[in-house]
């Protein structure tokens, strides 16, 4: 064994980088912190200001979501009104006869449903 | 690292620049060491090691001493090199043609032997976690707890890389030799 790691030590002796390395790094280092301050501010505005808009997009949909849904609600009541009583007191009867299954996924659809604009921020995008 | 504390400090107090100019030549072998292990290629692992000290000058005022400073530069310096691998391979698919002409090429054409080439032959023969263990080892002469900081493994399964590599080439060597 004392023969491998002699032989070993002599394999990668010559494993190193170029001279001049150690100068290459710092003046790539300071290459990078030359770049003019402006420069930097306006790239770090710029990323901020693309996180603003998309926020913005964000709250307009999930607005839109949330209003749209509302509106949809009011019309069906106002226009069909009568009927919607019926068909939910006509559930609730179904959903009471046929036991507790029924009505857990009716309560399980509204849940997610009411979820939804939560669930989509964990979406992929 | 004994110089760490002081690099460390200099974070610190805000003297990154100092900080980075100790963390350099402090860092320049294990660096180029664990890219060269894992790259296989001396001229790519100098590549990268450029690469990863810059990146490491970018990301230091955000170093928050949470991990050991060595733990952080070994971190960074597997993934990047890791990455590189992959695009590397990507890269140089065999089923293209050109590179496969080229390939051709070289080996036919006939080179003198390296110094020891039948223990390089063997060394790239090993698994690949051996052959890093041992490149690593022996490369600066390491002790088994600094390979292990630097594969981000525990100490007792690099020993069990080290024992089983240097088996290894141990057997192989002796049957060359024997032949």
């Amino acid at each position: 064994m004392n023969d491998l790691d002699a032989r070993m030590r002599r394999l990668f002796a010559d494993a190193d980088t170029l001279p001049g390395f150690e100068a290459r790094v710092l003046a790539r280092a300071a290459a990078l912190e030359a770049l003019p301050a402006a420069g930097r501010l306006a790239d770090a505005e710029r990323r901020l200001e693309l996180g603003r808009r998309r926020l913005r997009r964000e709250a307009w949909v999930n607005g839109a979501i949330v209003a749209g849904t509302g509106a949809a609600g009011v019309a069906v009541v106002l226009r069909h009104g009568a009927s919607v009583t019926n068909w939910v007191l006509e559930f609730a009867a179904t959903a009471a006869d046929s036991g507790p299954s029924l009505s857990i996924g009716f309560a399980l659809a509204v849940v997610a449903a009411g979820a939804w604009p939560l669930l989509r921020g964990f979406l992929p995008r | 690292m004994p110089a760490d504390e002081a690099i460390i400090q200099l974070i610190q107090a805000g003297r990154g620049q100092e900080a980075f100019e100790r963390l350099v030549p402090a860092y320049r072998r294990p660096v180029f060491g664990l890219a060269y292990s894992i790259l296989r290629d001396r001229a790519a692992a100098e590549d990268l090691a450029q690469e990863v000290f810059v990146k490491l000058w970018q990301a230091l005022p955000r170093y928050d001493g949470r991990a050991r400073l060595s733990t952080w530069i070994y971190a960074i310096t597997r993934n990047a090199a890791v990455s590189a691998l992959r695009a590397r391979r990507r890269s140089l698919s065999m089923s293209d043609a050109a590179v496969l002409a080229e390939v051709e090429d070289v080996a036919a054409t006939p080179v003198a032997e390296p110094h020891d080439a039948g223990l390089r032959r063997e060394v790239e023969a090993l698994p690949e976690k051996q052959r890093q263990a041992v490149t690593l080892y022996y490369l600066d002469e390491r002790s088994v707890d600094e390979v292990a900081e630097m594969m981000g493994l525990p100490a007792n399964t690099v020993k069990t890389h080290l024992h089983r590599a240097r088996a290894r080439l141990a057997a192989a060597l002796g049957a060359g030799e024997s032949a």
